[in-house]
């Protein structure tokens, strides 16, 4: 964690941009708050994929998997047991926990960054396939509708709603990485052996990181299902995995705001380019080079990559 | 039923010999580079495209489109090695298994949706490659699976014999085996990396041309059969070209065979896990040479 960080999450410009979120609704302009929310799931999505990939160096394949069992569980719960929504969400919440945790067992038994890519991409394929093939129970690829909302029509209280989930996980993100825990995950990722020898049970942390990466994505894949009314196996395929990877990288993985602002960035860009929409991978896949090639550090390493060429051009 | 068992066997081995190719061009990358090289999907993409391509307006030679298509993707897998990779390289030194393969992801982007937006989604495919039927034994197959599968094994032997016979193959050999100390002996390090992926990728395009006359090709083809290139390359083990050949002999009678027996989409959860349970009881393949 570097100084840098701790000082933006003090500092009182922050004040501006939550304002300017807590008034937004005043506009009454529903397109933009549907946008918003939009940016919230995946900038949750973003953060908490990054946090195993930032302290163990996992990048989980199966990401997006968790997103749809999320959905799915709490939309099947919502329908078939007419569970009040809130608690449906919670379940779904806690149902991608669980499985988080097996999933962590698995993953950690592996060394490697290949086979742990490999392992969780087959794993988000196995779960995806299941919910494709499960037709009784899920309707297939023709997915899900008729889920329960959790507010009437209007939007402003999902935006309220959606705006806390963000708070709430992005804090829990920037607080546990700045924990004890979040400093033995990154000392783990840096060299695992080493990390054992000093008596850190290596397992059992990376199970955590693991765990709670993925119940978070499971959280906002509740949230999505009751706030759109229906989902679809797509929400489990590997290209949202994929998007989620390159708003990470394009805003800057070494960072917490980092995801926030690649997510905000890019799907605003897509949005405002919908008419041209069959680009839109194109300009992901251009964007995530660019990146990659001029500023590692993403978008957010930008400041630091100027103020350096200044220095060395003096 | 014999006559079953056995069609589905050669479809199963001239599939096998498809993703053996497909999945050898992964694991040479690997080997060599220590990237995984995630636009491999695309490059058969491509190649399938060229080659059916060739075959539709130029020629109906099959053996002309498939060497086409090779030295084509070979060229555009030289490019994308020295403008992107090479950079990468030199940016990033040690560490650079992450940028890499973020890099490879971000050409598979570009690259899958250039190919839908050029070609359009639709289906194509190529009949066949040459019109002729055999009968072994009273059993009938068609010529282009033995084709294929004689096809798979020269190219193999090609490579078996360019890597272990020629300068060039041992120099791509040293660098694989340490780069620092390839580089210290004069081999240009950089030129061997661009050379290694050029070939990684045009086996790729290779198992492209061949997959022609048994599925019909659309501009995500490479995407859905990109796991069964890592699962070649996991069964194989990194680097090795015989693990891939066999292991991608395997998968594709493992796929020809559970396909048919119990339906594609339950065949592929259990395939999937398949490999998970390989990967955790022997992370470094059944035939894999190099410890993790």
């Amino acid at each position: 964690m570097n100084s840098l960080e701790n000082k933006v999450f003090k500092q009182y410009w922050l004040v501006i941009p939550t304002l300017t979120l807590l008034l937004l609704p005043l506009s009454g302009q529903s397109y933009i708050l549907n946008l918003l929310i939009t940016c919230f799931i995946y900038s949750v999505l973003a953060s908490f994929f990054n946090l195993p990939f930032r302290t163990l160096g996992y990048c989980n394949f199966g990401y997006a998997s968790f997103y749809g069992v999320g959905a799915y569980f709490s939309a099947l719960v919502a329908i078939n047991y007419k569970v009040p929504v809130a608690i449906a969400i919670v379940g779904g919440f806690l149902f991608t926990a669980l499985i988080g945790v097996g999933y962590g067992m698995l993953l950690s038994r592996l060394r490697g960054f290949h086979y742990v890519a490999m392992t969780s991409w087959f794993f988000g394929e196995i779960i995806r396939l299941i919910i494709i093939r499960a037709v009784d129970i899920t309707r297939g690829m023709k997915g899900l509708y008729g889920i329960p909302f959790i507010f009437s029509s209007d939007i402003t209280p999902y935006y309220y709603l959606g705006l806390m989930l963000f708070i709430v996980s992005i804090v829990t993100c920037f607080k546990f990485l700045n924990s004890r825990i979040g400093i033995v995950c990154f000392a783990i990722g840096n060299d695992e052996a080493l990390a054992q020898s000093l008596g850190i049970n290596t397992f059992k942390y990376k199970m955590l990181v693991i765990t709670l990466s993925t119940s978070f994505a499971g959280l906002m894949g509740s949230f999505y299902a009751h706030f759109r009314g229906t989902i679809t196996p797509d929400m489990l395929d590997w290209a949202v995995t994929l998007n989620v990877l390159v708003f990470d990288i394009v805003g800057g993985m070494n960072s917490i705001l980092g995801p926030i602002i690649g997510t905000f960035l890019l799907i605003s860009l897509i949005e405002t380019f919908r008419f041209v929409l069959e680009f839109s991978p194109i300009v992901l896949g251009a964007a995530l080079l660019v990146v990659m090639l001029l500023f590692p550090d993403g978008i957010v390493g930008i400041p630091k990559y100027i103020s350096k060429f200044r220095k060395a051009s003096r | 039923m014999f006559e079953q068992i056995f069609s589905l066997f050669l479809y199963g081995i001239a599939l096998g010999g498809i993703y053996a190719l497909f999945g050898a061009g992964l694991s040479l990358i690997y080997g060599v580079q220590d990237l995984a090289n995630f636009a491999q999907g695309s490059f058969l993409m491509l190649g399938a495209y060229i080659a059916y391509f060739t075959i539709n307006l130029l020629t109906h030679e099959p053996l002309t489109a498939i060497l086409i298509s090779f030295l084509l993707i070979f060229a555009l897998g030289i490019i994308i090695d020295i403008l992107l990779l090479d950079r990468i390289r030199k940016t990033s030194g040690e560490r650079w298994l992450v940028p890499g393969f973020i890099v490879t992801t971000g050409v598979m982007l570009i690259l899958d949706q250039l190919a839908f937006l050029g070609f359009g989604g639709q289906y194509r495919n190529v009949r066949e490659f040459y019109p002729m039927i055999l009968s072994i034994g009273g059993i009938r197959i068609t010529f282009d699976r033995i084709f294929i599968l004689i096809f798979t094994l020269c190219v193999f032997i090609a490579l078996e014999v360019f890597i272990y016979k020629t300068k060039l193959g041992r120099a791509i050999r040293a660098v694989a085996l340490n780069r620092d100390a390839a580089n210290l002996m004069g081999i240009n390090v950089s030129r061997i990396y661009a050379i290694t992926f050029g070939l990684g990728v045009g086996l790729a395009a290779i198992a492209g041309s061949l997959i022609l006359p048994i599925f019909s090709i659309y501009h995500k083809i490479g995407d859905e059969t990109l796991t069964s290139a890592f699962s070649v390359v996991i069964l194989g083990g990194c680097g090795s070209m015989v693990g891939a050949l066999i292991g991608g002999l395997i998968l594709g009678l493992l796929e020809a065979f559970t396909t048919y027996y119990i339906g594609s989409g339950l065949a592929k959860i259990f395939f999937f896990l398949l490999i998970i349970i390989v990967l955790m009881i022997r992370p470094t393949g059944i035939f894999g040479r190099r410890p993790a």
